[in-house]
């Protein structure tokens, strides 16, 4: 089971400061809100010994001074002492790469992408010259799949359906709806996205 | 194209001004393997393992909602009885578990725990008469806990000792959060035939015939219902009850296919161990206008709620909604029809408020809706057994129907009939109802049990 991380964990942190957490930790929602919004760093890993920073401190000294061309005892452990002291107060602190969100959605959100695999684009407005081309040169860029399209101009107005396939698009549902929203207000038309699955529950039996 | 235009028009009309939203969902979570014999150790138990089993039910709600565009209002978690879970302990009070249950949920971001509950429809075990004794502490020292306690069912009858207890409970809970119009109340639900996968609070418990983790939804969309009848009254034809039926049960199952698909795929995103439960279709009204039970019967032509007419309305309206939901899912369960929560339901409240409803009516409505006397605020002094005699009707109409009924009754300290008391946010503003001025203190003192009805005897 993994180990819950709750804001009473987080409170011991100063402000501004960094929170380790073991690779199988997880932080709670409130643990998480609390870390925001005192800035505080949240990284995993497993914490390093003290002997074990400081021989890896000389090590790397020594190699980096070894291809400068210098091999001279006391220069090592000068620089060596150098990066133990930079990397104080934080010296025990061994960190995998920075940025790993803390409640990182595993793999359960991938199905429930691909369970979604298909939105229903509408766009109605007063018709002009390369609505469609702007329209499915948009989902083109992002990655989209039309699956089926359909068109229908009456007098000035167009309306317009499209399938599109979402499964390998390059952005998330809500970005694609916004990039949609961007180009409808700078073409003056009305485009509405939404899945598939809803609209089908929705209205059929 | 197997889709057109005015589909997906018609959804996003529904969602975005027609209050279409989930109103929650509410992760059912067992805690039949935290019980141990010292109290300290099952509430550590019983912290660790709601805290890990819905630690993404928040983040999963949220990102599920922002995915489909429709709103998932509340997240919520019930639990296995905790009378069930404390009597091993052999503590004299549970309180401390109730503290423990709060701080979970602060910890998870949701704003109500419900199953502070006690099944004790046919007798009182050790373990429940320390849960019915810690109500009033525990809801008065905790903001999101809620209680529930069964005290019938056509089965087993109707428990009076426990009725009685429920009056003093009650009016003990009010005293002990006077300060703030005796809100404690509104976190405490008398049952008679308890579902056990309800996923609404206060009322929401996880049964003991469930499996571990259940997710359960709970759908509304009162406002979908009322847009839809006023289209229907607007597009000029002539039109009957049978048309406002059928109307109504077309919306019933949209709404409960939107909250079916959207639990699904909540229940999904939380992993394999969480099963999808049910769908409760009730429509379940906010103080927001529009978003009101008493506004859809007062567009049927009855000028108010409560004037005579309201229960056949009702009585329509409820079983409609059951209808369309039934068509719409194999799942309905819960309490699903009609809530008359009456401080929750702005029309309800003005209604009160111009004399025409009554406490009476409103029992009468009962027996057609689906829950019962619900957010109903009295008179601060009334007697503990007046209280028990209000619970005992209204418990009997449930049980005696093979329908759930429930009391979720407010005596508002030092307030008198006719007064206002604001509990704010969705559990809105209500008016003191008067009541019978004749204490019935020789009955509700007899005890015992009411025998179960003969529509018990089924086998």
């Amino acid at each position: 089971m993994a180990r819950i991380v709750t804001h009473a964990e987080v409170a011991q942190v100063p402000d501004g400061g960094d929170l380790l957490i073991e690779p199988d930790a997880e932080l709670t929602p409130l643990a998480q809100e609390r870390a925001k919004a005192r800035h505080i760093r949240v990284a995993v890993g497993t914490p390093a010994s003290h002997e074990e920073t400081v021989s890896i401190a000389a090590r790397v000294a020594e190699q980096v001074l070894l291809q400068l061309g210098t091999h001279d005892e006391a220069i090592v452990s000068r620089v060596a002492s150098e990066v133990l002291s930079a990397l104080n107060p934080r010296q025990a602190v061994h960190k995998t790469p920075a940025g790993i969100a803390p409640h990182a959605a595993p793999v359960a959100m991938s199905d429930l992408q691909k369970a979604r695999r298909r939105a229903i684009l509408t766009s109605t407005g007063r018709n002009q010259k390369g609505v469609v081309a702007k329209l499915t040169t948009l989902l083109a860029e992002l990655g989209g799949d039309i699956l089926d399209i359909s068109q229908t101009l009456v007098g000035d107005c167009f309306t317009m359906l499209i399938i599109v396939d979402i499964a390998d698009m390059h952005v998330g549902f809500e970005e694609l709806k916004s990039a949609l929203s961007r180009l409808a207000d700078s073409m003056g038309i009305y485009i509405t996205l939404m899945h598939e699955d809803l609209v089908r529950s929705l209205h059929r039996v | 194209m197997i889709f057109d235009l005015e589909e997906t028009r018609a959804i996003l009309r529904m969602i975005e001004t027609e209050h279409l939203d989930i109103r929650t969902v509410t992760l059912g979570i067992s805690l039949r393997g935290c019980a141990t014999s010292d109290l300290a150790g099952t509430c550590r138990r019983t912290y660790d393992h709601i805290v890990h089993s819905a630690k993404r039910l928040v983040s999963v709600a949220n990102e599920v909602s922002a995915a489909y565009g429709v709103p998932i209002v509340n997240k919520r978690i019930a639990v296995t009885p905790i009378a069930l879970v404390g009597e091993p302990t052999g503590a004299s009070s549970y309180v401390p578990i109730a503290q423990t249950l709060d701080r979970a949920a602060e910890e998870l971001g949701i704003d109500y725990i419900a199953g502070f509950s006690a099944l004790v429809e046919k007798g009182i075990t050790q373990g429940d008469a320390v849960l019915l004794d810690s109500i009033p502490e525990a809801l008065a020292t905790t903001a999101r806990v809620c209680s529930s306690v069964n005290v019938a069912t056509t089965r087993a009858g109707i428990n009076m000792d426990a009725i009685a207890t429920m009056g003093h409970v009650i009016s003990v809970l009010a005293q002990a959060t006077a300060d703030r119009g005796g809100i404690g109340c509104a976190k405490l639900v008398t049952f008679a035939n308890m579902p056990e996968d309800n996923p609404f609070v206060a009322g929401a418990n996880h049964g003991i015939g469930e499996g571990d983790l259940t997710l359960n939804v709970g759908v509304s969309g009162p406002g979908v219902v009322l847009s839809a009848l006023r289209r229907l009254r607007e597009s000029g034809r002539k039109v009957n009850l049978t048309d406002v039926a059928e109307t109504i049960k077309r919306m019933a199952f949209k709404v409960t296919r939107a909250g079916e698909l959207l639990g699904q795929q909540v229940a999904r995103g939380l992993g394999e161990r969480v099963r999808f439960g049910i769908v409760d279709l009730s429509l379940a009204p906010t103080p927001a206008r529009g978003d009101s039970v008493a506004e859809i019967l007062e567009i049927l032509g009855l000028p108010r709620t409560g004037c005579h007419g309201t229960t056949a309305a009702l009585a329509l309206l409820t079983d409609a909604v059951k209808k369309g939901g039934a068509m719409a899912s194999s799942s309905v369960g819960g309490l699903s029809g009609a809530f008359i929560p009456v401080s929750e339901d702005h029309d309800m409240v003005s209604a009160v408020k111009v004399g025409a409803l009554s406490l009476d009516k409103l029992e009468a409505m009962t027996a057609v809706c689906s829950v019962g006397l619900d957010m109903v605020a009295v008179p601060g002094n009334t007697p503990p057994s007046t209280i028990s005699a209000i619970i005992a009707d209204e418990i009997s109409i449930g049980t005696f129907n093979n329908k759930t009924t429930a009391v979720r009754i407010i005596p508002v300290p030092n307030r008198g009939p006719g007064e206002t008391v604001e509990f704010g946010g969705l559990l809105g503003q209500a008016i003191v109802m008067p009541v019978s001025p004749f204490v019935p203190d020789g009955f509700v003192s007899l005890g015992g049990r009411i025998p179960a009805p003969v529509i018990s005897l089924r086998n």
